[in-house]
């Protein structure tokens, strides 16, 4: 049994239980003090009183000198008999040092009060008053301790006390149940996505409220939902590369098995076999790309600070012959940029961009590579003449395997729909985006951003802008 | 049997009108979700084997559309196989739901029992009194002594054998049995005919002078 409980509810309940406990100790001892000394107040002034009167009754007494001492017992005994047989005590010193005279109920040995000392005095476990009087020395009267001390006052406080903490214990277990019950619906929901239902969401109060609890669920449902859509993505992911790898299975199966069905001319085993070479070709393609796209958003440690220009200027060389073929116009308006980059990378991205540019622009048309610097940005643009993409299209772009019908159908080079989304990565890896714009029918621009020379911006502001 | 294939993959579309027409069936192509609909409008097709996922117009609308006018079998072709696919597909009015990659014996099976169903005889072989013609192996025999045909000469015999009882016109026989590619010559069919007769006897298809062939029962 470990000394306190685990459960946040039971710790709590302890806790406060305890607090309010002492605080009702500290309350009681408080009444009980004053109990205690208003208590002895009132036995003061009691023992006050009776000072008095068996000073009266000493005083009204006919005898004097001498023979008040031999008359003291008589006149005493009625006084005792009524009042001091039980708590109360009396003594009277005589002058002349004559011994002293107690009640019967007075405790041995009392010691004698001196003129100087005061009037009231407490000896533990007695309490005495003292008076000075004529025709004696001095009287003195006590009280005994109570023989059996009845404290109704503590009971009823220990009573009224516990009624308290009770209650005080009920009302914070109801009030812990009623705030915590959001913790065991997270819990709940929790263990329902762990299981696979992804679309389960902590349930909220439609007037969204501030306790920490609301906005914890809040939060967690937020991070729900990215789960649930980065599942989903990848679902898809997983569903359309399946899709694109089954097109060519198809079209080994039903060429092999169409072929052997009977006996065929050289030509057309020779065309079996190209068509079978061309859908291996598409599984070789698709499978690199599969793989470059997974190993492309892995993040670019080593930036350099390079020429934007330059870089592109290289990549543009290595396009010239293809561009001249379809006689393309190919301008650069590339002042030198300096960017942070990651070389490789951004060669094998400005590659994938340009081979997209030359093979979308129509014969005859233009390719225009700017770069320009902005206080926050390195950009470069690289825009081309032609039919342009459908806005609807435009948010697709990087999405893998997304496809215009006009890529498809184009057949001069296996396209699997993962050039831009890998180039996409690329560009992210290297802190740098991407961006494109369309005018149907005229340009379509591809714009990308790198951060400029000279700021190392940490990964967090790059997180955020 | 007229077949219209819609494919964009053009190595899948060649090989798969190669492997149709091995069956004995006229077999048209598309490459294009607009061409394969316009195509499947203005021709009477046995059936359709039709690509879900066609350039310019899918497999989806090629369906809607073509249901509003016409009653033609159509077998889905997909790399697609999520149930939700499937029963898209076959509640847009396709009949039939093939899995990309297929094995081809299971097509031609499935374009066999298509073309069964929608002749309104389900039975897998066909007879026209002592004829019997499998369509599986597409061999007929007369009092049970298999008869050979050419290619042509079994198309002609099965597609007058499913229309049994009813008079099929030349334009129609022409229609079913030849493709767009082939350039077929007016008095073709009477030589056709001429050779059945000769080997399953005269009387097996008559001549409806002005109106066509007919088999009776």
């Amino acid at each position: 049994m470990p000394l306190l409980p685990h459960s946040l509810r039971g710790r709590l309940l302890l806790f406060h239980g305890s607090l309010l406990a002492a605080l009702l100790a500290g309350f009681a001892f408080a009444i009980q003090l004053l109990e205690n000394e208003r208590a002895s107040r009132q036995l003061e002034a009691n023992l006050r009183s009776e000072l008095a009167l068996l000073s009266d009754t000493l005083r009204s007494a006919p005898e004097r000198g001498p023979q008040v001492r031999n008359a003291l017992p008589n006149r005493l005994a009625p006084i005792e008999a009524a009042r001091f047989h039980s708590r109360l005590y009396f003594a009277i010193w005589m002058q002349n040092n004559q011994p002293v005279i107690t009640s019967k109920n007075a405790p041995r040995e009392i010691p004698k009060p001196s003129p100087d000392s005061p009037s009231f005095r407490s000896r533990p476990p007695y309490l005495e008053a003292v008076l000075f009087a004529a025709p004696v020395e001095s009287i003195l009267v006590g009280a005994l301790p109570d023989p059996n001390p009845h404290n109704p006052l503590a009971a009823s406080l220990g009573l009224a006390g516990s009624l308290v903490l009770l209650a005080g214990l009920l009302a914070e277990n109801w009030i812990l149940a009623r705030s915590l019950k959001p913790i065991s619906r997270i819990t709940h929901t929790a263990r329902q996505i762990a299981q696979g239902h992804l679309s389960e969401r902590i349930p909220t109060p439609d007037s969204p409220t501030h306790s920490e609890l609301n906005q914890l669920a809040l939060t967690l449902n937020h991070t729900f939902a990215q789960l649930e859509a980065a599942f989903a993505r990848q679902t898809r992911f997983i569903t359309d590369a399946a899709h694109e790898l089954r097109t060519p299975v198809a079209v080994l199966l039903t060429q092999t098995q169409s072929i052997l069905a009977r006996e065929r001319s050289p030509d057309e085993y020779r065309e079996a076999l190209q068509a079978c070479l061309r859908a291996a070709q598409r599984m070789r393609t698709l499978s690199e790309a599969l793989l470059e796209l997974s190993q492309s958003n892995l993040p670019a440690n080593d930036l350099k600070t390079i020429d934007l220009a330059a870089a592109a200027s290289e990549c543009v060389d290595f396009i010239l012959p293809l561009a001249h073929a379809k006689s393309l116009q190919i301008t650069r308006d590339i002042p030198a940029t300096p960017c942070l980059a990651h070389p490789p990378s951004l060669a094998r991205a400005l590659n994938c961009l340009l081979e997209n540019a030359v093979e979308y622009t129509p014969e005859n048309g233009w390719i225009r590579l700017t770069t320009r610097t902005t206080p926050a940005w390195s950009v470069l643009q690289i825009a081309n003449s032609g039919p342009g993409i459908p806005p609807q299209e435009l948010p697709l772009m990087f999405e893998p395997f997304h496809r215009t019908d006009k890529s498809r159908t184009l057949g001069q080079k296996i396209h699997c729909g993962l050039g831009l989304p890998i180039t996409k990565n690329l560009l992210m890896a290297q802190k740098a985006e991407i961006q494109v714009e369309s005018s149907p029918g005229s340009e379509t621009v591809f714009t990308l951003r790198f951060r400029p020379a000279g700021t190392l911006a940490d990964s967090g502001s790059a997180a955020l802008l | 049997m007229r077949l219209l294939v819609a494919e964009d993959e053009p190595d899948l579309l060649r090989s798969l009108a190669l492997a149709l027409r091995d069956e004995g069936y006229a077999v048209d192509t598309a490459a294009t979700g607009t061409d394969a609909l316009y195509k499947a409008l203005e021709t009477e097709y046995d059936a359709l084997i039709v690509d879900l996922m066609l350039p310019e117009l899918d497999g989806f609308s090629i369906l809607a559309t073509l249901r509003t006018r016409k009653n033609t079998p159509v077998l889905l072709l997909t790399a697609r196989d999520s149930t939700a696919d499937r029963v898209r597909g076959l509640d847009a009015g396709a009949d039939d739901y093939l899995v990309k990659p297929f094995d081809l014996a299971e097509l031609l099976a499935r374009v066999r029992a298509l073309l069964r169903r929608s002749s309104g005889n389900p039975k897998p072989i066909l007879e026209a009194g002592s004829v019997l013609i499998d369509p599986a192996s597409r061999k007929v025999t007369l009092h049970d002594d298999e008869i050979p045909l050419t290619a042509r000469e079994y198309a002609l015999v099965e597609y007058l054998v499913r229309n049994k009882g009813t008079v099929v016109s030349r334009t129609a026989l022409y229609e079913h049995l030849f493709d767009e590619s082939e350039d077929s010559l007016s008095n073709l069919l009477d030589v056709h005919v001429s050779n059945i007769r000769k080997k399953l006897g005269h009387d097996f298809i008559v001549t409806r002078r002005g109106h066509g062939y007919s088999i009776e029962s």
